[in-house]
């Protein structure tokens, strides 16, 4: 097992230290050690997306990151995405959308899904269908999760 | 009178006969009764009280969850019909 | 607001005049679920938890002769070992849970195996350690020694004489009513119904198809793995946290499978991260609950996706024989299904629901159906949305869209005219009540996607009906009126898909008030009535109809306090769209609430609900596809999925509930399915490998619902949830042969299964 190793890092603009062994995933760290449950464990193994968090602005998934690889890194989960007062454009279409209905799989595609609109403002229904296809949702045939982006994306504009 | 219609898997209890009329103003009036004219009838169909494990009874086409106690009219009509196991 | 989230065309009741229903709220959980806040069962963190992890055999089938966890037990940072050696023996005691009957020793038995184990990735021994890095390498520690027995796999091969039998004292009950069989087999039962002389109606029929199809086993697939947590207190509580279905069922069966009183046990229900079926049955609660008592300290278990895969029950792989008459009109004369479900190790499948369904969309008046639950080497099936339904629309919508080919009509017009309707008989006995299958398929036939032409080569349209039927069961509800005229609502029904809400708007409704109005909580075993499972698409229904109850109740409560204001009868009070008045007075909900305090204390009100009987819900899918004739690929193209809903309380959820169900038939339809290799080892446990659908695998699916109220519920409400996963299968393999000309009678109709009967087809033709 040997011993425990020191890292840096920082989680939804905290900075952050933690120790973890060497085989600790970054997803059980955020959620055994640093609390922030809001990403889910699905699978473990990279195929389903509910553990999706952005590590310095890219998406990945977590359970996939060794938690060593996060020294250093500016680490966002679904816990950031909304502010001290208002849930983020992406929450508001879920939520009014019904886009969720288990919502395990939703922290997931909502990290995903900001990670496509903060690098692509209006992207086309393929563009989010493609762009969300690392995120498995086993509840709503997607329908009304890729209209929600679709109507975020709009909200967003109409706020800029 | 209430009409029973009887499943073939219990029609060799009453000789072939797919529908038996009965007295009763209670399931468990009913089938005592269905029993002594066809020995048999009462232990295919109700274990410890209850509607034997894997059936369901239904009564003028509305599956009942009394058990037993389910009430019968005089022209009721009973299908003897597979429980829906095991949840959804 | 600018957006469109592109809401259902509702086909609307004419006296339907809600002010709530009908509407879309916000659902009350959805903040918490948006910000990562709602607690899952994973999610659960207690002082001094430890971490579990379940030893699952290697074998298929084979006779454990020796367990030894001693090296296990050694391993630094293990707490605790178990196996069944520290369960009751339950002999073959056979309990009614609820749901329906089950037989504890194969429930025990399952959770942890005995002296045999009867698939890969049976549960062998279990243990609890400070991590689940521990905890997975102690399970390498555990010797365990078995005689491989042969296996059977195959449904069909089971059911030979001669086939290794799973259950050696396995005697076959004759459905419904009959005796046991005489000689041991694998299969569990045998259901059998007959109506009219189905010999002579074929010998005199204008045409008869007859058709043989077969399916894979396929898994409910919900992306939160099972997971429970246990803490056996030092005073003899046993305390769980689960994602279940049903907290009263898991309480139910946990306190059997352990022998202890009901009492000694409560059950926590979290956030369920998807069900469809799977989280009715409990595997780890009573296994993290013996390690708890060991240990001394709260144990969590969740399992592993191969142990979702390999270890929870699918539901079955299927052969099918279909056989149906028509007469020159095209009216069905005759009809004969021949039906056999693998309900994997243990006897007790869904072959019920399947015999019933059968036929259940059509008007046959002489019918000859025989069903068959077989034990095999699998997992043990479980219910998996509408269980049993699916197979067999599969095999009748292809056969019916085989018969309307040769009669050269139109496939929905050939199902108008063989549609059951209120008064039609079931094969099985009942009678229908008011039902929507004419409205839904009338829908259909009018609907832009079905009138609008599909051009272009290798592409195909298919339709097919589904039925599912909406179980009633046992449901409460408790609320608590506040002084600033909310309610808080207590409820027993764990919340998969938005049904606080929907169940807050039935009390909105009552009560003349906002849904927003409404408080809802899920509340554990301790804290409100006895409540049946979230399934069989009663939710919605049956504790929906509580809270009618509940509303009902506060009304004529605050009818007396009314009463009392104005020094009248409350007998006189009249209460309607939120005011209560008499003579002059009158006074709002809300006012009156601020008033209960001085007129009696605030008011609780409670209803405990037993519906009888059970609704039935139709849908009729239209599906346009494209057959990549190089590869096999099947690409949806456009998906319509029309459904008799009685009423819509929320109808975002309806057409929720219409779509998820929709992809997962398409999922099974397309790609999904065990595979196994000689051994009886699942060849895909991973997500990867079972090929579910991805958002860039499926279309938009446009959504009708038709509301053709429920005459036993007092808004109309049908269960809407499961139905909606019938009709896919039957709509995409008649599209296939639609762009083909091949019929597909096996599913999945995956790439290499398609291309090959392209190929074969291309040479046996040409």
């Amino acid at each position: 097992m040997g011993k425990k190793i020191h890292v840096s890092t920082t989680i939804n603009g905290e900075a952050v230290e933690f120790l973890c062994e060497a085989r600790q995933s970054l997803l059980e760290i955020i959620r055994d050690t640093l609390t922030l449950t809001g990403a889910k464990e699905g699978c473990n193994n990279g195929n389903c997306g509910a553990c999706t968090v952005l590590m310095n602005g890219v998406p990945v998934d977590s359970c996939l990151v060794l938690a060593v690889e996060a020294e250093g890194a500016e680490l966002e989960t679904v816990e950031s995405i909304a502010n001290e007062e208002h849930l983020h454009p992406l929450q508001e279409c879920f939520l009014e959308g019904a886009a969720l209905q288990c919502g395990i799989c939703t922290p997931g595609f909502l990290v995903s899904a900001k990670a496509l609109l903060d690098g692509h403002p209006e992207p086309t229904e393929e563009e989010i269908r493609f762009e969300l296809s690392g995120n498995l949702c086993r509840c709503t045939g997607y329908d009304k999760i890729v209209r929600a982006v679709q109507a975020a994306s709009e909200r967003m504009k109409e706020v800029k | 009178m209430a009409i029973v219609h009887v499943p073939p898997q219990m029609q060799k209890l009453t000789g072939g006969l797919t529908e038996v009329e009965a007295e009763g103003d209670s399931l468990r009036r009913l089938v005592s009764n269905l029993d002594t004219a066809y020995p048999g009838f009462k232990d295919r169909l109700i274990k410890d009280d209850l509607v034997a494990p894997g059936l369901a009874i239904s009564i003028d086409n509305v599956v009942t969850s009394r058990g037993i106690f389910a009430e019968v009219l005089q022209d009721s009509v009973i299908h003897i019909i597979p429980a829906i196991s095991g949840g959804r | 607001m600018s957006e469109n989230f592109n809401h259902a065309q509702i086909i609307k009741d004419p006296d339907d005049n809600y002010k709530i229903l009908g509407t879309r709220p916000v659902r009350h959980d959805g903040v918490d679920k948006v910000t990562g806040r709602a607690i899952y069962g994973n999610d659960v963190q207690l002082q001094g938890l430890v971490e579990g992890a379940i030893l699952r055999s290697p074998e298929a089938h084979a006779r454990i002769l020796s367990i030894d966890t001693s090296e296990a037990e050694a391993h630094p940072g293990v707490l605790a070992v178990t196996t069944s050696a520290d369960f009751p023996d339950l002999g073959d005691k056979i309990a009614n849970l609820g749901e329906g009957p089950v037989n504890l020793a194969h429930l025990a038995a399952n959770c942890l195996a005995k002296d045999k184990v009867l698939y890969k990735g049976h549960a062998v021994a279990a243990v609890a350690a400070q991590n689940a890095h521990i905890a997975r390498e102690a399970l390498d520690l555990i010797k365990v020694e078995y005689e491989p027995l042969p296996i059977v796999t195959d449904v069909l091969e089971a059911m030979k004489d001669g086939a290794p039998l799973l259950h050696e004292g396995l005697l076959t009950n004759l459905v419904p009513g009959g005796e046991k069989a005489e000689a041991p087999s694998n299969i569990s039962d045998h259901h059998h119904f007959k109506r009219g002389d189905t010999e002579a109606a074929f010998e005199a029929a204008h045409i008869v198809v007859e058709r043989e199809f077969t399916t894979q086993t396929v898994h409910q697939g919900y992306i939160e793995p099972h997971v429970a947590t246990a803490h056996w207190n030092q005073d003899g509580q046993l305390t769980v946290w689960a994602s279940t279905q049903g907290s009263f069922s898991a309480r139910e069966q946990t306190s059997e499978v352990l022998q202890i009183p009901i009492s000694k046990v409560k059950v926590i229900p979290c956030e369920i991260g998807g069900g469809f079926g799977g989280k009715i049955p409990i595997y780890l609660e009573p296994v993290a609950a013996v390690l708890s008592r060991k240990c001394g300290r709260p144990v969590k278990i969740q399992m592993t996706r191969d142990g979702v895969f390999e270890g929870t029950g699918p539901t079955p792989a299927s052969f099918m024989r279909i056989k149906l008459g028509v007469d020159e009109a095209g009216k069905m004369t005759a009809g004969e299904a021949w039906l056999a479900y693998d309900t994997g190790a243990f006897p007790g499948g869904v072959i019920g629901p399947g015999v019933m369904c059968v036929f259940s969309c059509y008007d046959i008046e002489h019918a000859h159906i025989d069903g068959y639950d077989v034990c095999v080497n699998k997992p043990w099936t479980k219910a998996y949305r509408a269980p049993g339904s699916t197979h067999v629309a599969y095999a009748v919508e292809s056969v019916v869209d085989e018969l309307a080919e040769k009669l050269e009509m139109d496939p929905i017009d050939l199902r108008l005219l063989n549609a059951a309707r209120e008064g039609t008989k079931r094969v099985d006995g009942p009678v229908y009540p008011r039902i929507g299958l004419i409205e839904t398929l009338e829908a259909a036939k009018n609907h832009d996607h079905y009138k609008s032409p599909l051009e272009g080569p290798n592409r195909g349209r298919g339709v097919a009906a589904g039925f599912w039927f909406n179980i009633g069961l046992k449901s409460a509800a408790t609320a608590h009126v506040n002084a600033d005229g909310t309610v808080t609502l207590l409820e027993g029904s764990t919340d998969i898909g938005g049904t606080r809400t929907s169940i807050s708007m039935q009390l909105a409704e009552t009560l003349g008030i906002a849904a927003e109005d409404i408080n809802p909580k899920v509340a554990d075993t301790d804290s409100v009535g006895y409540t049946d499972i979230t399934g069989g698409s009663r939710v919605t229904f049956a504790t929906g109809l509580a809270a009618v109850e509940v509303g009902k109740d506060i009304i004529s409560q605050m009818k007396e306090r009314a009463a009392k204001l104005w020094e009248c009868e409350a007998a006189d009070v009249e209460f309607s769209d939120g005011i209560f008045s008499q003579g002059d007075n009158s006074i709002s909900f809300k006012e009156l609430c601020a008033k209960l305090s001085r007129t009696g204390g605030l008011i609780t009100a409670r209803a405990s609900v037993d519906p009888q009987g059970f609704t039935n819900g139709f849908g009729v899918h239209i599906c346009d596809l494209e057959v990549d004739v190089e590869t096999g690929k099947v690409q949806i193209l456009r998906y319509t999925a029309l459904q008799d809903a009685g009423k819509a309380i929320h109808p975002s959820y309806v057409e929720g509930q219409l779509q998820g169900g929709s992809v997962q038939g398409i999922g099974w339809a397309l790609n999904e399915e065990y595979l196994f290799d000689e051994k009886g080892h699942m060849l895909n446990p991973t997500m990867l490998d079972y090929r579910m659908p991805t958002a860039l695998d499926v279309p938009m699916i446009d959504t009708v619902i038709i509301e053709v109220p429920n005459p036993s519920h007092p808004f109309g409400v049908r269960g809407v949830g499961e139905t909606p996963i019938v009709p896919p299968p039957g709509a995409i393999a008649n599209a296939v042969k639609s762009a083909t000309g091949i019929r597909m009678t096996e599913l999945p109709m995956s790439p290499p299964r398609v291309h090959s009967a392209i190929t074969e087809d291309g040479n046996g033709a040409s």
